[in-house]
């Protein structure tokens, strides 16, 4: 009986249960209300990655220091202009001197982590390893959202490698295989791009048809079977499978369909070629898109190296920015270029080196273009030397949780997880990682 | 067992010849209850390790594994099989892509045999396998033993499926091996459906 401010237990738990329960409602309604405008302001549906493995050199590309003399530029002290005033880029780099108003630079990205796998996951995760868990990359979680959970109809799987996969530093974490990606294997400068399932070196398409069919006149047993759902599974996995090995969708594969003067344009070599069948998938629709670009790792000779591969990242990188364009697709794709780490500045003269660059995570740069990303701007800067950052640092999970954005996942949504634990998509300042604020200067 | 004094092939001659172990796995009838009830045993789908053995057991080849722990590379003895692997981290390609767990959490829903279709992609279709097939030398010294070709067949039959071909199978293997295919490749094909048959890939 109440009396007066006396309030009974039953109505105290009444009024804590609805005022829990509005709070809920308010909080899912936020929800809807932050994933319905942001799915509105995001144009990106893909994302193709250009992994440079190894660690590329940022003096060298796209953080020119000539005035830090010859000990930490060598012989490539010369930067070139661009297309975009107070935009200087390395001199080996001239067709993308001419494309610069399509991308951003990002010159102060940092972690600090020196080591190959610890640097690759951290950039491809935003999160230092190390943790109960084993997050999932970038790839993986575009997979989860955009994919076959989010009504993606394509054959050809939402998550693909070319041509070989990095394995557990960028893979699909505690997500689970499904979103592990499909890695084409092979090689798409050979007259035919061999992709592992998709395409047998030695069969050809009438073999393929003719086994298949006496695969099927002596299945007996799941003739006997065939109400039974596992083996209606695997009837219709076999049959996608098929489409893909016989289908058109399979074709998508077989570069020889594109003009040879476009392929011409992108360089007959193993990188150019991917990038053109990069720009194929996304074409068709695939969400995410990995060319593991190997080599960078120029402890050795480096600028030898510089001087063959460059040239050849250049016209390729260049065409691809070029093509997306022309094509009306550099809206709605990122095209991302990062590696794990930058390289030392001060060149390493010594034995054994004899002129090469080491590891450096301290600062190292990163290229942003299309699908909402302003193009033509630099963010953030490192030092005289390019050894540390100056100002405005950017760590990775702030450039992946600008990605998200752009592509309409929630950078603060939730990961499914087997322990039913609680997992951002990017992490919060509650999980204690160090943060420089998304891009906003670029979006 | 007890009685019979722990006799080992006591309890298998119980098991093996008891009417459960051997319920076909084809379901008379349609009755909805059949599955809930076991009146006949569901066909499952082998497990990956298990698979890849079957796989290594008929071509006569192995696997390679190794392990980075200790360090700085441990490689597993190839006669060790799949399914001896002793820790989650040490594993394929093959044996992730049909759904063998990292055992990250210790949850037996974490081990996933349903069939998709990159794994039917590989058993079609990927070098991995057809190299096993092709360059077996156990399936080749069995192909080239001087027998007629219903005893090749048969052989090829009790390796893979354990049990003799039915006339009509036979005809059907007849009938490809017609003129219009030349050499090993009627044989290699036939081994090829047999290891992508539902027989094979299911327990039943």
């Amino acid at each position: 009986m109440s009396r007066g401010l006396c309030i009974t237990r039953r109505e105290a738990m009444r009024r804590g249960l609805t005022g829990a329960a509005g709070l809920l409602l308010a909080n899912g309604l936020g929800l809807l209300a932050w994933s319905e405008t942001q799915q509105l302001k995001a144009k990106a549906k893909s994302v193709i990655q250009i992994w440079m493995w190894g660690g590329p050199s940022q003096l060298d590309t796209f953080d020119p220091k000539p005035e830090a003399g010859y000990d930490y530029c060598g012989p490539l002290n010369k930067p070139i202009q661009t297309n975009v005033d107070g935009i200087k880029i390395g001199e080996l780099l001239p067709m993308l001197a001419k494309q610069a108003d399509k991308y951003s630079i990002i010159r102060s990205m940092t972690h600090g982590i020196n080591g190959h796998e610890t640097a690759a996951y951290m950039v491809q995760t935003g999160r230092k390893p190390g943790d109960r868990l084993v997050y999932p990359g970038v790839g993986a979680v575009v997979s989860l959202f955009k994919g076959y959970d989010a009504g993606y109809k394509g054959l050809i799987p939402p998550y693909i490698v070319l041509t070989e996969p990095q394995g557990r530093f960028s893979e699909a974490g505690f997500l689970g295989n499904r979103y592990k990606p499909f890695a084409t294997g092979g090689d798409p400068a050979q007259t035919r791009f061999v992709v592992e399932g998709v395409v047998a070196q030695g069969v050809s398409d009438e073999q393929q048809r003719d086994r298949r069919e006496l695969l099927h006149k002596l299945n007996t047993f799941e003739h006997a079977v065939k109400d039974d759902p596992a083996l209606k599974a695997l009837n219709q996995s076999e049959e996608q499978a098929y489409e893909l090995i016989l289908g058109d969708a399979g074709k998508l594969f077989d570069l020889a369909q594109e003009k040879d003067e476009l392929r011409d344009r992108y360089g007959r070599n193993t990188f150019g070629q991917s990038c053109l069948m990069a720009r194929r998938l996304v074409e068709k629709g695939v969400p995410f898109v990995t060319i593991n670009y190997k080599g960078w790792d120029t402890h050795k000779q480096h600028f030898q190296i510089m001087r063959r591969k460059l040239p050849e990242m250049d016209k390729a990188m260049a065409t691809l920015l070029e093509d997306l364009y022309d094509r009306g697709l550099l809206d709605s794709t990122i095209v991302w270029w990062s590696g794990e780490f930058g390289r030392t500045p001060k060149v390493q003269w010594e034995e054994p080196w004899n002129g090469g660059r080491g590891h450096w995570g301290n600062v190292f740069s990163a290229v942003l273009a299309g699908g909402g990303f302003k193009g033509g701007r630099v963010v953030g800067a490192s030092d005289a030397k390019g050894e540390q950052v100056k100002e405005r640092p950017v760590y990775p999970c702030d450039l992946i949780g600008s990605m998200y954005e752009l592509l309409g996942i929630d950078p603060d949504g939730n990961l499914p997880n087997p322990q039913g634990m609680t997992v951002h998509v990017t992490p919060t300042a509650e999980d204690g990682v160090k943060m420089g604020g998304r891009l906003k200067e670029i979006m | 067992m007890i009685s019979a004094r722990f006799d080992l092939k006591h309890v298998f001659r119980l098991i093996l010849n008891s009417k459960t172990y051997q319920l076909s796995s084809i379901p008379e009838g349609n009755n909805p209850l059949g599955e809930a009830n076991f009146s006949y045993y569901p066909p499952r789908r082998l497990e990956a390790e298990v698979l890849i053995d079957a796989i290594d057991q008929i071509t006569g080849t192995t696997e390679k594994y190794t392990s980075p722990i200790p360090e700085p590379f441990t490689f597993i003895p190839e006669s060790q099989r799949s399914i001896e692997l002793a820790d989650g981290s040490i594993s394929s390609s093959f044996l992730e892509m049909f759904g063998r767990p990292a055992r990250d959490t210790g949850l037996e829903s974490e081990r996933n045999n349903r069939s998709t279709a990159d794994q039917e992609l590989h058993l079609l279709n990927s070098t991995h396998i057809r190299r096993k097939i092709e360059q077996s030398q156990k399936l080749r010294e069995l192909l080239q033993a001087k027998k007629k070709p219903r005893e090749i067949v048969e052989e090829l039959y009790l390796t893979i499926l354990s049990r003799y071909p039915t006339d009509e199978e036979l005809e059907i293997v007849r009938e490809y091996a017609q003129p219009g295919h030349e050499g090993r490749r009627p044989m290699m094909d036939l081994i090829w459906a047999l290891i992508n048959s539902a027989e094979f890939l299911y327990r039943h």
